[in-house]
């Protein structure tokens, strides 16, 4: 894959709301060439509200910084960050329904398009790659895409984010409905997808492959940052699982002395502010 | 908004009803971004119930206005007066079907049209001029041309309906020509006598009393159905047509009889406007009346009662001022129509209010102090809640080529707590829709009791006693929590429309009764102190509280909630917690659908696991906690880990 | 054989305002009340052109087009996109019915009310075919219509910037995603709309007169025309169109023109009580 541009995706102390629905406070979340980091939370956290204010849609950006490649995106539209190179797979499979598979791809590659005279025809060298690398696809180029199984829904919905040749890739729970068959596929998908340099940003809900795959980490809870750090600092798995089921990461004692692991406790009351 | 109202191309391969009106979709979000901040609700029935008569100022105003002839005030201003009060009818009809109900439904020219005719032929031709029986027998023409022309646009709604209304008033001239011995043709019908009442003519001022008499008549059982708990489940239908199904009402029906309500003034309208001009012709109701109309309901405020009034008097007082403003007339109007819609939504009396809001600074709470606090009282929920037993047999369900459930079976029994967990995309969310009718199963059933619920529409389903909550709490706008948690009794009402506008002793009892239960709830669960806030502004555990009561309000037999421990912890969850305990041990058949593991270890009785739309595991929260398959499919944990995920 | 003529001649109007309310529905989901005083609005600027400025057909039809392209670029701009976000269908209603009336207003305060009529730009005799007789500025609608449909089908199936002109409707987050400038997409679309809306004034003009009654029975029947080809449906609409026409000349001619108003209406009740999503509606699902 071609990069054209040094990559890095930063968002940094992100608050966000909903009308008056704060959903974020004072995230900060870093991704960078050839790592994946794994962003991981209860249902509510904010997850995909953390995927959203990065690509630029709703929840509303309150205050933080977005960050792609060193330039400042936090108050540009989904378009032109997608033009940039960052692309986001939607959590439930969001692809066009009723287009056919190879038309959901082109439109994946559309920010890609020639300036002047696109074509569909221009599309065909990505569109063979797009099938090399999932070969079920092909066979279904031409089906509406509503007729797919959930599997095959989502492998459209990876490769037609790739179609555009991103430099920051994110994921919304790519797991979700997956048999483990799949989910295997998936998560091998992004260890390769890692190696060839793509800056990954991956949100999970099933932590043990999640975090076998990650180079770092964040734990999100009720839209905090409850421990975030290389993943080498996450090896107890069993409290790993604590601050995921439990939610209160009153962690004592933890092997702190790197700095780059942040623990904080996360009170809740009418957040008014 | 809604894109299921819209005539967009062909709808979503998962479901009959458009996507967006599946609960919990991504279009759920779109409600708190409307949400105003703060303030005191404006809600049909507030923590005190209003008086039936709107009080001593409308009978001093009313009385005035009705002897103003008398008092002297010429003829031009008489006949303003009489104008208004005609218009104020027709824009008040508009008000509840299109601001209130939320329904696109914009001909009330055509039903005006209707009226004016029915008196003019009675009185014409038939000799009848008694003004009940025309007002009787407009108001029957009226409903019967709402309902044919309602139907077919109810169906698609949105602009189709929009469309048909406003293709009505096109056609008036043709209906009129169709018929001319009876109408008059294109030339109009004119001589229209003189109506009677108890067989003494009304000329006049007399005419002009008994028009004002009526038009307030009208105006009081009008907010008196606002203002009440049939004005709050129109509020709900507008916003959240998915929250009407879930309270029992067929949305199809209290659509229409929206339609039908905000027909009747229109008729009654145009009985009066045919006995005062004595001359009407097709060219008295064209497009321009219709858009007119509109206009007065947009600018006046489309969920305000008095808006009407202020919207017709604008619209008549200020072209008739002017005698110029004619030419610029539409384009003002337009221009009106346009700005309303971008700037306020709720036209003029909307900005009343914030005027009002902002001049009386103790007005408007701001939720610094709505984090609920815990009741120290014991729980005092119902004694008793008739829960019966949930089976689900066999279920299954696709969508196109997704299969979201297979071959589910599961059951929930009274009096205990019923977990059903699972990773995301493992079916739940579609489980607990198809128990709650939004999806009906591919194969299998789903019981209640002894009665199938499965294949039968939500709000069939809901009076069958399943209540649910929503993964994120569906809070219409403009509502107080009282309000809220009282919709829950929808499916126990016993008041009907007329007691509910002549404020009926079955009326009162029903709402009194109904406004103990409600307080018990909010008592028991520490909200009762925010009984008049705007629901809206609440935070999230709160609304979820809110939505708690809802469902208890509504005595089930199943209580569903869905995530509802999902964004909540410390003191809201523990609240939550004792609630559904207490709940249990009244007898409630609790069903859990969570992604909460700790929280489903610490209540459940039973807990039933999902993976891929397959049930996993069934068994006590010890069983569970130590299968490890249950730890693999949730969690992730595969056994042998590591080898899986590595790259290559 | 005239009847079918004056039927299709007709059908044509109906089938033009189906094209310009799909074209826009298509590309941002809004339906846009106001396309038929477009068209009105394009028949007039055309008047102004010919009898004011005599310009030469070029510049009439290049004066009409921009013209109303630019009025529909202010109304969405204006009227439409503050709104739909927050307030959807209701909204819109508001305001495009507004729009309608403000230009309806307009066009009386600038030209009055009397109809006016609009000078033929090209020969226009009565011409014979198959039996029937059709004017020869009729034959051009009746063919460039649907043509001009075709055209625009065939620019969102076979071209890349025509798919991504379809996908926002479908699932605005998604397109925006994508990279897809959706804003942009809905602005084009109503230039778009608005340009053919202008050109078209020279070829209705002679046939419906500049006169400010046209808008309404327009904009209703063409809805009619969505109705029954199923909304969002380029080809359908303009099929949809033609039938109307056809249904309410053959009406005119064998009842009479009252009760063929009547009967389009209920025509138009009867499809959507059985067949709400057009009788094309799930048929050309996939080709849009």
């Amino acid at each position: 894959m071609r990069r054209v541009q040094v990559t890095m995706l930063s968002l940094s102390e992100i608050c966000a709301s909903y009308g008056d629905l704060r959903v974020l406070s004072g995230v900060s979340v870093t991704v960078r060439d050839g790592r994946v980091t794994t962003v991981i939370g209860r249902n509510g956290a904010g997850k995909t509200s953390l995927l959203n204010v990065a690509i630029g849609l709703p929840p509303t950006l309150n205050s933080g910084r977005v960050t792609l490649a060193d330039s400042d995106v936090s108050r540009a539209q989904p378009y032109a960050r997608a033009a940039a190179g960052l692309a986001l797979v939607q959590e439930h499979k969001r692809i066009f329904r009723l287009r056919s598979v190879e038309e959901n791809l082109l439109l994946g590659g559309y920010v890609r398009r020639r300036r002047f005279r696109s074509s569909r025809r221009e599309m065909q060298p990505r569109l063979e790659r797009a099938y090399q690398r999932f070969p079920e696809l092909r066979d279904f180029r031409t089906t509406q895409a509503g007729r797919l199984s959930g599997g095959q829904q989502q492998m459209l919905a990876i490769a037609r984010a790739l179609m555009s040749e991103p430099s920051v890739l994110m994921l919304d729970e790519p797991s979700a409905g997956l048999s483990p068959a799949l989910q295997k596929r998936v998560f091998g998908l992004i260890a390769e997808l890692r190696s060839e340099g793509l800056a990954i940003l991956l949100v999970e809900q099933v932590i043990e492959p999640a975090l076998a795959l990650a180079d770092d980490v964040v734990v999100l809870d009720n839209g905090r940052v409850a421990a975030s750090g290389p993943v080498s600092e996450f090896q107890d798995r069993a409290l790993v699982e604590r601050i995921y089921l439990e939610g209160d990461p009153s962690v004592s004692g933890a092997a702190s002395k790197d700095t780059s692991w942040t623990v904080n406790h996360t009170t809740r009351h009418g957040d008014g502010d | 908004m809604s894109k299921g109202s819209l005539p967009g191309p062909a709808g979503d391969v998962r479901s009959g009803r458009a996507q967006a009106d599946a609960p919990g979709g991504r279009l759920a979000h779109r409600r708190w971004r409307a949400a105003p901040s703060g303030g005191t609700a404006r809600s049909g029935s507030a923590y005190r119930l209003p008086p039936a008569l709107p009080g001593l100022t409308w009978l001093v105003v009313v009385g005035a206005v009705v002897v103003a002839p008398w008092a002297g005030i010429g003829g031009y201003w008489t006949r303003q007066i009489v104008l208004i009060a005609i218009m104020s009818s027709v824009v008040s009809g508009l008000n509840i079907v299109f601001g209130y109900a939320g329904e696109l439904a914009v001909g009330q020219a055509a039903l005006y049209a209707v009226g004016a005719y029915v008196a003019g032929y009675m009185s014409v031709k038939l000799g009848v001029t008694d003004i009940f029986l025309c007002l009787a027998a407009a108001i029957a023409a009226v409903i019967v041309v709402g309902l044919i022309s309602g139907l077919p646009g109810l169906r698609l709604g949105g602009w189709a309906l929009a469309m048909v209304t406003f293709y009505l008033v096109l056609l008036i001239p043709d209906f009129v020509n169709l018929l001319p011995a009876q109408t008059g043709g294109a030339g109009g019908l004119a001589g229209i006598p003189n109506p009677t009442i108890f067989g003494a003519q009304l000329t006049g001022n007399g005419l002009y009393a008994v028009i004002i008499l009526v038009t307030a008549a009208w105006f009081i059982l009008f907010r008196n159905v606002v203002k009440s708990p049939y004005g709050d489940r129109f509020l709900v239908l507008r916003q959240s047509p998915v929250l009407m199904s879930t309270l029992g009402v067929s949305v199809f029906r209290i659509k229409l009889l929206a339609y039908v309500i905000g027909a009747i003034p229109a008729g009654i309208a145009g009985v009066f406007f045919a006995f005062y001009s004595t001359f009407i012709s097709p060219d008295s109701f064209t497009f321009t009346l219709a858009i007119t109309i509109f206009a007065a309901t947009v600018i006046g405020g489309s969920r305000s009662i008095y808006g009407a009034i202020l919207g017709a008097a604008l619209l008549i007082v200020i072209p008739g001022e002017f005698a110029s403003f004619n030419e610029y007339a539409t384009v003002i109007f337009g221009g009106f129509l346009v700005l309303a819609g971008v700037l306020f939504t709720g036209g003029l009396a909307d900005v009343a209010r914030l005027i009002g809001r902002r001049l009386l600074p103790g007005r408007g709470n701001r939720p610094e102090a709505v984090a609920a606090t815990m009741s120290d009282q014991a729980l005092a929920l119902p004694a008793e809640i008739p829960g019966r037993e949930l089976r689900v047999e066999s279920l299954s369900k696709s969508f196109g080529g997704l299969r979201a459930l297979r071959d589910v079976s599961l059951s929930a029994a009274p009096g205990s707590v019923t977990a059903i967990i699972g990773p995301n995309g493992s079916g739940k969310t579609t489980l607990l829709n198809v128990i709650c009718g939004y999806y009906a199963p591919t194969h299998g059933t789903v019981r209640l009791g002894d009665e199938v619920l499965s294949g039968r529409p939500p709000h069939s389903i809901a009076r069958a006693g399943v209540a649910r909550t929503f993964q994120t709490p569906i809070v219409p706008t403009g509502m107080s929590t009282q309000a809220l948690v009282a919709t829950g009794r929808t499916v126990l009402s016993r008041a009907g429309l007329t007691q509910t506008a002549l404020r009926l002793p079955r009326f009162r009892k029903a709402r009194s009764a109904d406004e103990s239960v409600v307080t018990g709830l909010l008592r028991a669960l520490g909200i009762d102190h925010l009984a008049a806030v705007d629901v809206a502004s609440l935070p999230l555990g709160t609304r979820r509280l809110t939505e708690t009561a809802r469902v208890l309000a509504a005595a089930p037999a199943l209580c569903l909630f869905d995530e509802v421990a999902s964004g909540v912890d410390g003191e809201d969850l523990a609240r939550l917690v004792r609630v559904i305990e207490g709940m249990t041990r009244a007898g409630a058949t609790v069903v859990l659908v969570e992604h909460n593991f700790p929280l489903v270890l610490e209540i459940a009785d039973t807990i039933h696991v999902l993976s891929n739309g397959e049930l996993v595991a069934t068994g006590t929260p010890s069983e569970i906690a130590a299968n490890p398959r249950v730890l693999q499919e949730y969690v992730g944990v595969a056994p042998g880990a590591g080898d899986d995920a590595q790259p290559e | 054989m005239t009847t079918v003529w004056s039927g299709l001649a007709l059908g044509s109007l109906y089938a033009l305002v189906a094209l310009g309310y799909n074209i826009v529905l298509i590309a941002s989901g809004v339906f846009n009340f106001a396309y038929a005083q477009l068209l009105m609005l394009g028949v007039y600027f055309t008047y102004t052109a010919e009898v004011v400025l005599k310009s030469p057909l070029v510049g009439v039809v290049v004066f009409s087009a921009a013209l109303v392209a630019v009025v529909a670029v202010l109304e969405e701009r204006l009227a439409i996109r503050p709104i739909a976000d927050r307030l959807g269908s209701h909204g819109t209603l508001i305001t495009t019915v507004g729009v309608a009336a403000l230009i309806n207003g307009v066009v009386v305060l600038g030209w009055g009310t009397q109809p006016l009529t609009v000078p033929l730009a090209i020969d226009n005799k009565p011409l014979t075919i198959f039996g029937g007789t059709v004017e020869a500025s009729d034959l051009l609608l009746i063919l460039l219509v649907p043509l001009a449909a075709i055209g625009i089908h065939f620019w969102n199936t076979r071209t890349l910037s025509g798919l991504a002109s379809l996908a926002p409707a479908e699932d605005r987050e998604a397109a925006m995603v994508c990279g897809i400038n959706v804003r942009r997409v809905a602005i084009i679309s109503f230039a778009i709309s608005g340009v053919i809306a202008g050109a078209a004034g020279l070829l209705i003009g002679p046939q419906t007169y500049a006169d400010p009654n046209l808008a309404q029975n327009l904009a209703l029947l063409g809805f009619v025309a969505v109705a029954i080809g199923g909304s969002g449906h380029q080809l359908g609409g303009v099929v949809g169109g033609f039938v109307t026409g056809l249904a309410y000349s053959f009406a005119a001619q064998y009842l009479n023109a009252t009760l063929a108003d009547i009967f389009v209406f209920l025509g138009f009740l009867l499809v959507l009580l059985t067949r709400p999503h057009g009788i094309l509606g799930r048929v050309a699902e996939r080709h849009v």
